[in-house]
């Protein structure tokens, strides 16, 4: 099968609950889970293969997950272990902006990212994350994720205890 | 964000700084899981390991207390030790080469450093002496060294060191330690000292050590080979008998250390091999603990007899019988009602023993015999590893203890039917 075709045929995918989607086939193919399922769709060809149905994702985050690759269609993708050795200095400004979105439904991004295999959004989104950890007190980072403390006095004054000598790298 | 996986926190979480992982730790159980299990484990320690333009940001306005030396970049890292150097309490050298102008360098800018580690440190560029540059004063100072090279001690010979471990594993070992002997003939504090794995080496070669500033209160010493014993004895008895609480003596060739060790009063710990057997030892009033290592038929009456304040014994290789009533049979008293609680059996088989005193046992490669457990009946904790039994033995083990609280079981040969039985009785 030939996906690199100049034409770029339209493709549907199904959310968990049940909302059908278009989009292109250069966009989908972003994501390395859907690619491997089209190549091995084989000879039926992806203009008659029908819609994808995707078990893992709903329709607010997909519409989303669709907004990003759409975009992105253009761009060569970086491979897992090119994001890795890049420097986390320079972000599209577009990306920046993509992800102002509340935590809720920036955990289901990762998820899907994490389901759908696309690095490059995998990495932007838990980057954004991470952005909101650097620099935080244990307090500021607890009430921000509503994170439950379920550690005892003991406990937590031993782990700082382990902990106050080590730095970085 | 806890309803997101291990494999994605992980992905998250390797994108922050090591300050911001040590805030992560604290927020919960399975974060700090996921960290220490994970490979970010080791960013959570400073650790000199390449060239990093960053260190310098990093390192502002923290308090460090330990430091990892693995690299070292004159230029780049000095300035970095001598902002940090005076927090440090633990540093480490590891795995690399260094001029010893540096390690001098660096001890000089860390004056508070208590714990001093070098692993498999190689030296370059090494002077015969250091001429008007100053050498590091360190105090009550804890140095331990492994597969490095021992002329470091030329550098530490004017701190004021309490504890040394030694090891002299070291791959280009010329077997030339004079700077260590250098170093011991400066130190008037070292209370410990263990030393292993020197061999064809010149310590101890000439009488320098035979009078020593220090007194020791531990000597660990194993797997030596001195040329010199009578050195090395000399060494002991002219300096150490009075003040040595902890001795452990392994793999000594050709070294009969018995009649010193009889004259070391004040021994509470000891650990030996008692190739020439237990019989020439004198009369030890405040041994504690002793560990042995002989291939020797051993009765444990002559030992307590000897031994009158002993807690704890282990033996390893020993065969051992010990029966408590003939104890009093023959010297007229209990045998230590209060005393002897402990008994570890290791690599052996028990002939006989019978005690009511023994409260924690562990037996590891030991053939129990079938009615092992009818003659002890008072034991709190028992430890089972690796030994060869039938289900009735251990069956017995629980039924005859009424005061068992602990129960360890390791080995291959624990069948379900065992498992089951243990539940049933418990």
């Amino acid at each position: 099968m030939d996906i690199d075709r100049p034409s770029d045929p339209q493709v549907s995918v199904v959310s968990s609950d049940g909302t059908m989607f278009h989009t292109t086939l250069k966009s989908i193919l972003l994501s390395g889970t859907i690619k491997d399922m089209i190549e091995h769709i084989g000879e039926g060809g992806v203009e008659n293969m029908g819609a994808i149905p995707l078990q893992n994702v709903d329709s607010k985050t997909l519409e989303i997950v669709i907004k990003w690759i759409e975009h992105h269609k253009d761009n060569i993708q970086p491979t897992s272990e090119e994001i890795k050795d890049k420097t986390a200095d320079f972000i599209d400004p577009w990306d920046e902006n993509f992800l102002e979105m509340d935590l809720d439904k920036l955990y289901n991004l990762i998820t899907a990212a994490n389901y759908l295999n696309i690095p490059q959004l995998l990495w932007l989104s838990t980057r954004k994350i991470a952005m909101l950890i650097k620099n935080r007190t244990p307090q500021e980072i607890r009430s921000l994720f509503n994170i439950e403390d379920d550690w005892t006095p003991q406990e937590i004054e031993a782990v700082q205890k382990e902990n106050q000598w080590c730095e970085e790298k | 964000m806890n309803e997101l996986p291990n494999e994605i926190l992980l992905k998250i979480f390797s994108q922050v700084s090591s300050s911001d992982l040590i805030n992560l730790t604290s927020q919960c159980y399975r974060f700090n899981e996921i960290i220490s299990k994970s490979e970010l484990a080791h960013k959570l320690t400073l650790y000199f390991r390449k060239l990093n333009p960053n260190d310098d940001e990093i390192i502002r306005n923290r308090k460090y207390q330990r430091l990892k030396i693995g690299f070292f970049k004159p230029q780049l890292h000095t300035k970095i030790v001598q902002e940090i150097g005076a927090s440090l309490r633990q540093l480490e050298f590891a795995f690399c080469k260094l001029k010893l102008d540096i390690v001098r360098r660096v001890l000089c800018l860390c004056p508070n450093v208590k714990d001093l580690k070098f692993v498999k440190i190689d030296l370059s560029d090494v002077p015969n002496r250091f001429q008007e540059q100053p050498l590091p004063v360190l105090l009550d100072v804890d140095v331990k060294m492994t597969l490095s090279d021992p002329r470091i001690f030329k550098v530490l010979s004017t701190s004021v060191v309490t504890a040394v471990t030694m090891d002299h594993k070291y791959r280009h070992a010329s077997g030339n330690v004079s700077d260590f002997t250098q170093f011991l003939l400066n130190q008037s504090e070292l209370k410990e000292l263990t030393i292993t794995d020197f061999f064809r080496t010149n310590l101890f070669l000439d009488t320098s050590l035979n009078n020593v500033a220090f007194r020791l209160t531990t000597l660990r010493i194993k797997d030596v080979n001195l040329v010199r014993t009578d050195f090395f004895k000399i060494f002991l008895e002219n300096n150490h008998l009075e003040s040595l609480e902890t001795l452990e003596v392994q793999k000594l060739e050709k070294c009969n250390l018995t009649p010193i060790i009889g004259n070391c009063k004040f021994l509470k710990r000891l650990k030996f091999d008692a190739t020439n057997g237990l019989n020439d030892l004198e009369e030890l009033p405040n041994l504690e603990i002793l560990t042995l290592f002989a291939q020797l038929p051993l009765k444990l009456n002559q030992l307590i007899h000897k031994f009158p304040s002993l807690r704890e014994v282990e033996m390893h290789y020993c065969r051992l019988s010990y029966d408590e009533e003939e104890f009093m049979n023959a010297y007229g008293r209990i045998s230590h009602p209060d005393h002897l609680t402990t008994l570890r059996i290791i690599d052996t088989t028990v002939a006989r023993l019978k005690t009511k005193t023994i409260k924690i046992l562990m037996l590891k490669n030991v053939k129990i015999c079938e009615n092992f457990f009818e003659n002890n009946q008072n034991i709190e904790e028992l430890h089972v590893e690796n030994c060869d039994f039938n289900d009735d033995v251990l069956e017995a083990a629980i039924t005859y203890q009424n005061v068992l609280k602990k129960l360890t079981i390791i080995g291959e040969n624990i069948t379900q039917k065992t498992i089951d039985r243990i539940a049933d009785n418990c």
